[in-house]
């Protein structure tokens, strides 16, 4: 009896909420800002979830590396295999904390004279298909703030673009929203390097006739006072009319700890960068 | 309707823990998807593929819009698409306006995938997939104010797709633990 009415009210609401969707994309897209709290504070809830569950996780990816490794030193020592068995179980436990201690320690590699501080941090959550976002366990409890470079060992990856109190987003170069003022090391032309969503951004505007040839090396040019200049990106691999493919020294694939670097640098992009959306 | 089934199911086991002990369970599917939705964001760190996520949660969709949607109504569908979306800090609505016409479909079509072989359901699945990443493509590609390169999307699809079986065994596992159906369909 009841069943037409409850299914016209389902539809109602169903249509409702469509309705709400297509409202909040709207709203999201005239403003990006108005969602930031939501944002920050649901980041903040969920960063020791993400946390306690990306551990496992790192550590079956060591595994898997121990495994591949031990295979091979077993092919290696067939006949010894007995022997060496304990021997074997002290090295997975010692390669375990050998990969961790070169990626803290190429982390360490990457020093600059002016940087005022540092903050290294693990990297907790991904953002989605369209978003090149990363999520770190660390905020402005630990000294995060808006706009500080994120590096690895290689280079810059990207800048951090939500600051909650125990985690932040860091906005990848990769990502669509992410600009960043760039100049080719060799013949110092300037451009913009400009995420597309895929593992090589493009560079454009460069200036004309700059004889840029594939392999040369990308930094940051320092340009709209956001990014120090001189910090490494990538090297151009291909060139069209358009502009240049650049592969960045440093991808997100397989990344555990990233540091953010304060250089002090109150630019306009601190304030006024275009967010992801 | 998840309130019917609760004093129905009260009804038989009598009392009030029963009563609280089918509304728990109830919310089953619900926790489903919110753990798929927080695993959607955890670094899988596939070795040199790109950033790639699955889409984990419209498995789950699919999977409870085919065979329990009463326990998982449009709102909670909406409220699941909001917290990925926060959770990815893409555009605020996307995934929810994405999951909402998945599940809308689903629902209206579930009639004929329900009892259906696993093939057939798969299948369908597929469909689904490609076409809710199409969708997304097209209104983020709007978003954007240009078309987003779509490589991307297309191995997240084949990966959501690859992975949809030991999903779904998951998830009939935990469906046994879910309310038994109140009622006729």
């Amino acid at each position: 009896m009841a069943q037409p009415l409850r299914t016209l009210a389902q539809r109602f609401t169903f249509v409702l909420l469509i309705a709400a969707a297509i409202a909040v994309m709207l709203a999201g897209r005239t403003d990006p800002r108005i969602f930031e709290e939501a944002r920050i504070a649901v980041t903040d809830a969920v960063a020791p979830i993400l946390d306690a569950v990306s551990q496992p996780i790192a550590a079956v990816d060591k595994l898997t590396a121990n495994v591949i490794a031990l295979r091979d030193v077993h092919q290696e020592n067939q006949r010894l295999r007995l022997e060496n068995e304990r021997l074997l179980q002290w090295q997975a436990v010692a390669r375990q904390l050998e990969i961790e201690n070169q990626q803290l320690q190429s982390l360490l590699a990457f020093q600059r004279p002016d940087v005022e501080r540092f903050v290294t941090a693990r990297v907790i959550g991904l953002g989605g298909t369209f978003v090149r976002t990363v999520i770190i366990s660390a905020g402005s409890q630990q000294g995060v703030r808006k706009g500080q470079v994120a590096v690895t060992g290689n280079g810059l990856i990207g800048r951090v673009s939500d600051v909650g109190s125990r985690s932040s987003r860091v906005l990848l170069l990769t990502d669509l929203n992410s600009r960043i003022p760039v100049m080719v090391e060799r013949t110092r032309s300037r451009g913009i390097l400009i995420g597309n969503n895929t593992m090589h951004p493009r560079l454009e505007y460069l200036s004309a006739n700059s004889g840029v040839v594939p392999g040369d090396r990308v930094v940051t040019s320092g340009d709209g006072g956001a990014f120090p200049p001189g910090i490494p990106v990538g090297s151009v691999a291909r060139m069209d009319a358009q502009g240049l493919e650049i592969d960045p020294f440093a991808t997100a694939t397989k990344l555990e700890f990233l540091r953010l670097l304060d250089f002090g640098l109150r630019g306009i992009l601190a304030e006024e960068t275009p967010r992801p959306r | 309707m998840r309130r019917r089934n609760a004093i129905a199911g009260a009804s038989a086991r009598g009392g009030l823990l029963g009563r609280v002990d089918i509304f728990a369970r109830g919310l089953i599917p619900i926790l489903s998807l919110a753990f798929l939705t927080f695993l959607a964001a955890v670094p899988l760190r596939l070795p040199d593929i790109e950033l790639l996520t699955p889409a984990w949660t419209l498995m789950a969709i699919y999977y409870w819009a085919i065979y329990r949607p009463e326990l998982t109504p449009a709102i909670a569908v909406f409220g699941i698409g909001l917290l990925k979306d926060l959770l990815a800090g893409g555009h605020l609505g996307l995934t929810a306006f994405t999951l909402l016409i998945v599940y809308g479909l689903v629902v209206s079509q579930r009639k004929f995938l329900h009892g259906k072989s696993f093939g057939v359901v798969w299948w369908g699945f597929m469909l689904v997939a490609a076409g809710a990443a199409l969708l997304k493509w097209i209104v983020a590609s709007i978003l954007a104010g240009w078309p987003i390169d779509p490589r991307a999307q297309v191995f997240s699809v084949l990966l959501t797709i690859a992975l949809y079986p030991p999903v779904v065994l998951g998830l009939s596992q935990i469906h046994k633990a879910a309310p038994p159906q109140a009622g006729t369909e």
